[in-house]
Order: structure tokens, then sequence, then C-alpha cells
């Protein structure tokens, strides 16, 4: 072997390691996340494998939706309806609840969205 | 018009490049894009002992018979094939700065990352701009290096049955036998 | 030789460039427009054009949310008093057209979409934002409602762009019909901005157009029930999927539901379906075929579907049941378990 041969495939190992690390850092590889998104604000993105509680500001007032052993839900809001709280626990990839009145919604992302939209 | 030959041995190896580019179209892939490329050997010695144009001649010619008897001409095999190829052969192309410094080993590495980023690049492009493409990247640089390092070291191995110094020679002096 | 050579090198740097240069890929956007939420996905275009197209969709939808809005002062409710006082008002081509539409719909679904009952969606509560709290109202109320009979054909469309009514009683909301309307306009906008491929989805009616890179839009089919979804259908090219679900919007009183989607022949949420999904080039005529069907009813809904002309039809009744046309039935793929059984329709071609 030649001393460019050394170099390239010293570079070509570099290369894979660098790879193979930004691959297994890259942020939420495994399990779900949430969007939260509150009109006329940044959406939350979270992971569902972390119990939290979020207190979000909508137009009504706040509503509460609390993460629990990777599930999520509204767990109170101002609107009147509480068609929000109505519709329970979200876990699975695509799942979605929404809060109209409040301007308010969460819906499960996955690493494969099964779905491009959701027809209802 | 007259043929030397060296032109005659080109032909010949332009024929086995074309050869081992059909029986090797007919195995199975674990995923689109890992493939041996056992035609590169050809591509390799055709460098080390022709030079960088005649390398560019078998290579060509290779994709474009090939894909003409395999009926994949201008289809997107065809062009991820071009696509792989054309990065290979500029990667080649730069190690022309210092011949003296590269042996069979590190250019086969060399034109095999080539060449699949090369290919990579046309088929996010084109084809598939989705991010999930590229998870796929480590694996398809893994199986790309591996080979690379296979076929440089097949191609070492012909090199020095055929009795030729493993160092590119200056492909100047080659152009014209 | 070392033109060709050379020529690819060239190439090579222009492909690397192009793959820099493009942040292609998929785009979300999600607006509140119409009360309910809006999404756009655009697939293969550049941020800043999809950036752009979004921001004067949303301003075209808030255009036509304020231009129809069905209960909130504006433009459509002042028309609807001028019409109520039996003036004859001026409107513009493209306004009078959308009404004329409308109109043309309503008398193929034989006036089960009736767009002309507003006043008896008004006292069912369903003119506000919110859910209503109910009571329903008294059968009194509602016999007065129905005896004087408003439907499309009440309309009179005269010389010069001119409109009146001959009913009293007639008032208009146009309710999915406006969504229906604002899709287009939105496609429109992105069309004109080289836009090729995406969803245009108002409170999970949509358009889709173009594809998902190598693969189909696909769209799941929510549960009438539950979360998540009951089926899935991979769209063409230019095509629009709309549902109507009595689960949509309704309200609980003294046990009883009561929803939504109000059968203009006895003034009561129509019984027996739970959601009507139809496919269509046109998204006015799936928004109103499946509105129409879901009132028909079980026994009804193939007439129905022959009548208005939607061949893609899936219809769930209130035991779980579903019946589909047969072009509907090759296309549907269910995404529970276990499968359930489809009744395909023998009448509709």
């Amino acid at each position: 072997m030649k001393s460019g041969d050394y170099l390239i495939v010293t570079l070509a190992a570099i290369m894979l390691i660098a790879l193979y690390v930004n691959m297994w850092s890259a942020p939420q590889q495994a399990g779900d996340r949430v969007r939260i998104v509150a009109e006329g604000s940044e959406p939350i993105i979270a992971p569902l494998d972390r119990d939290h509680v979020y207190r979000i500001h909508g137009r009504l007032g706040d509503s509460v939706i609390e993460i629990h052993q990777g599930r999520i839900h509204f767990a109170s809001s101002p609107c009147p309806g509480k068609q929000c709280i109505h519709a329970g626990w979200l876990e699975r990839d695509g799942d979605f609840a929404a809060c109209l009145p409040n301007g308010i919604t969460v819906t499960v992302l996955g690493r494969n969205p099964r779905f491009d939209a959701i027809n209802f | 018009m007259k043929t030397t030959r060296d032109d005659h041995r080109i032909a010949w190896l332009t024929g086995l490049a074309i050869l081992i580019h059909m029986l090797e179209s007919t195995l199975p892939s674990p995923l689109p894009g890992v493939k041996p490329g056992l035609a590169n050997v050809i591509t390799l010695i055709v460098l080390m002992m022709y030079g960088w144009s005649a390398a560019c001649w078998v290579t060509l010619l290779r994709i474009l018979v090939g894909s003409l008897l395999l009926g994949t001409f201008l289809s997107p095999t065809f062009l991820l094939s071009l696509s792989g190829a054309l990065t290979m052969l500029a990667a080649a192309a730069t190690t022309r700065l210092a011949p003296a410094a590269f042996g069979p080993i590190g250019l086969s590495v060399l034109m095999a990352i080539a060449h699949i980023a090369g290919q990579f690049a046309v088929a996010y492009t084109l084809f598939i701009p989705h991010q999930g493409l590229f998870s796929l990247l480590p694996l398809l640089m893994t199986a790309a290096v591996a080979f690379g390092l296979i076929n440089g070291l097949i191609s070492q191995a012909v090199l020095r049955r055929l009795g030729h110094p493993t160092t590119a020679l200056d492909p100047a002096r080659r152009e014209h036998p | 030789m070392m033109r060709i050579c050379h020529g690819a090198v060239l190439a090579l740097a222009v492909i690397g460039l192009a793959a820099c240069g493009r942040n292609a890929g998929e785009h979300s956007y999600r607006l509140f427009v119409f009360g309910t939420l809006v999404d756009i996905t655009t697939y293969d275009a550049q941020r800043e054009r999809s950036d752009r197209a979004v921001q004067q969709i949303e301003a075209a939808m808030q255009q036509i949310d304020h231009d129809w809005h069905a209960w909130r002062p504006g433009p459509f409710t002042e028309l609807n008093a001028r019409l109520a006082a039996g003036e004859t008002v001026t409107l513009d081509t493209v306004a009078l057209g959308q009404i004329r539409r409308a109109a043309q719909l309503s008398a193929t679904s034989h006036d089960l979409f009736n767009p002309a009952i507003g006043k008896l969606i008004a006292v069912w509560g369903f003119h506000n934002d919110d859910a209503p709290s109910g009571p329903p109202p008294t059968p009194p109320q509602i016999y007065a409602l129905l005896s004087a009979r408003p439907t499309m054909k009440d309309l009179v469309f005269g010389d010069g762009n001119t409109l009146r009514s001959t009913n009293p009683s007639l008032q208009l909301d146009f309710g999915g019909y406006t969504k229906a309307l604002a899709i287009d306009t939105a496609i429109a906008i992105l069309q004109r901005h080289k836009i090729h491929n995406a969803i245009v989805n108002i409170g999970g009616d949509m358009r889709t157009i173009g594809r998902h890179g190598l693969r189909h839009w696909r769209i799941g089919i929510r549960h009438p029930q539950q979360p998540g979804a009951i089926a899935s259908i991979e769209t063409a090219d230019d095509e629009c999927i709309f549902t109507s679900g009595t689960y949509e919007r309704y309200f609980e009183y003294q046990g009883q539901t009561y929803h939504h989607l109000i059968d203009p022949r006895n003034g009561q949420p129509a019984r027996g379906v739970l959601s009507v999904t139809v496919l269509h080039k046109d998204p006015a005529v799936a928004e109103t075929a499946a509105k129409a069907i879901l009132i028909a009813g079980v026994s009804q809904w193939q007439y129905l579907a022959r009548e208005m002309g939607v061949k893609q039809v899936l219809v769930i009744d209130q035991n779980m049941q579903f019946h589909a046309t047969a072009q509907m039935a090759s296309r549907v793929k269910f995404e529970i378990t276990p499968t359930p059984d489809l009744n395909i329709s023998k009448t509709v071609p």
C-alpha cells in the first residue's frame, strides 16, 4: 500500500465512524413524539416517553395537556364543549385531538407517519 | 484507422466488464444500491494500466451497452449507474495530481465511496427526496468501503499477475502508447 | 474523449449544486380558519415558495370565511336579510355562479342537500362556534320552519346578475359547501406558485394533487367512534375525499345526542348513518353528495349516489355495518382487525 492508500483508508474509516455517530445521536430516533400546536405560537414537539404536564395558553385560557406513560391527553380545558377531553388518551401514530375553541391541537407523530392526512 | 495491441486489450477488457456487469445484475441485492461492483475491478485495472481516459471509455461503454442489453437504458437504474460512474471517474481524476501516491486499494476505496455518493445524490434529488433516505447512508457507505477494499485487493493481485507495477503511472504518458 | 469527461465533471457539479440548493421535501402548515383546522402539505416545492403560497391561501380563506359566513354579521347575513325582505339583490358574477351551482347540486340531491334551511340550523343552535348546550327546539318551532318549505328553487336568478327570493323563510347557510369552494381557491393558488404536489385539508375534507414523491398520497379515514383510522385510501393525481359524519358536531341534552346534519324532511338530526365518505374530482360534488347521502339514510343511499353521479362512496351505518360502491370497495383498505364485511352495492355502477 502507498502513502495515499493509507490516507484514503483512514479518511474512509473516520467518515464511517462519523456517519454512525451522527445517525445514533440523531434526536428522537426511537419512540414517538407529540406535536402540540397553539394558534399563533411555535409548535411544541415533545417525546411521549417522558411524563410531563403542559399548560398551554389559548384563545379562551389555559388548557392542561398531560403526557403520562407513553400517552397524552387533554386533562382540562376552558372550552364549553370539552370535546378535547372526551377524545381521551392518544398514543398511536397519527392519533389526534383538538380543542378548536381554544385553538390547540395535539398530534402523535411517528417516525414514519402512516398517513399524509386524516379525513373525517 | 490502425488499431494497436493495447486497443484490442481495452476492447477485450470492456467486453469482460460488460459480462461481469450483466452477471452481477442477476444477483439479488439486500438493499438497492448495495452491490459488490465487481465490474469496477476492470475499471481499476484499466486505470492502472492504460490511464484515466481509457478507464472512462471502458466504464461508460460498459454502462451504455449493459443497459441496452438489460433493457434499462434511460431508466432510473441506468441514471443511477451513470451518475455513480461519473462521480467515481471524477474522484479518480483527482488522484492524477499525485499519481505515484496511490495504489489500487486506495483508489478502489475512494472510487467506491464516490460512486455511492453520486448515486445517493441523484437518488435523493430526482427520485426519493425523503429525509428517511439519509438513515440508509451509513449502511450504504459501509458496504461501499468494504467492497472497495475487496475489489482493490483483487485488482492488486491481478495486476501483480500481469507483472504491472501497482502504482498509477502518469496517465499522460499512457494516452498514446 | 477528454471533452466527454470534462462534460461529465460539469454535469456532476450541477447535480451536486442542485442537491444542496433545493430544500424540497415535505412542508406542512396548519391554519385556523372557518372555525376549524386547515392543514396544507406541499411536496417537492421549495420552502420559500410554499410559504408564500400558504400566506396567500390564508388571506384568501379568511376572505371567503368573511364573505360567506352563515351567522357572523357580514356580507352574507346582509344578503340573507335583503332576500328575506323580498329585495332584488345584485351580486358579482363569481358569487352568483357559486349560489347557482349550490342550487343545481341541491336539485340533483332532491333537496336533501338544502342550503336554504339556515333558520332550521340556527334554531338547533348550530349557528355558533361552540357546540350548543340544548335544549333542542320544540316540535312547534320545527313545524313552523318546515311548513314554509324553503328550498333553493325559491331563488330567482334574474337578468343583470340579480337574485331574489320568493320565500321569506329562506335563509342561506352554505356550511361545508363554502369549504369546498375554499379548497379549490387554495389549490388554484398553489398551482399558480407552480406547486403540483399538495394536500389542502379543511376540517378533515380535502383535495389532493400530484403525489408524495414515488408514492400516492395516503389518506386515513377516521374511525367514527374511536381515535385512529378505520380505513385508508391512496388518492389519485387530482381527487377529493370528503366525509360527512354525525360525530363532527353534536351536543348532548338529557342523555340524548343531537348532531348537526339536519334532515330537511323532518327537521331532526338524520338517523341511521354514522358517516359517508365520497371520492370525487370536484369538492363541491363530494361535499354535497356526502351530506345528502348521509341524510338519505341506509335504505336510500344507493339511489342518492346514482342521482348525484358519485361512484365512489363508503357508508358506515349506526350498527357499524359497511356499505360501499364497487369502485370504492376496490380502493379502500381497512385499518382495523378483523376486516369488516362490506356490503357492495349492485345498483351503483
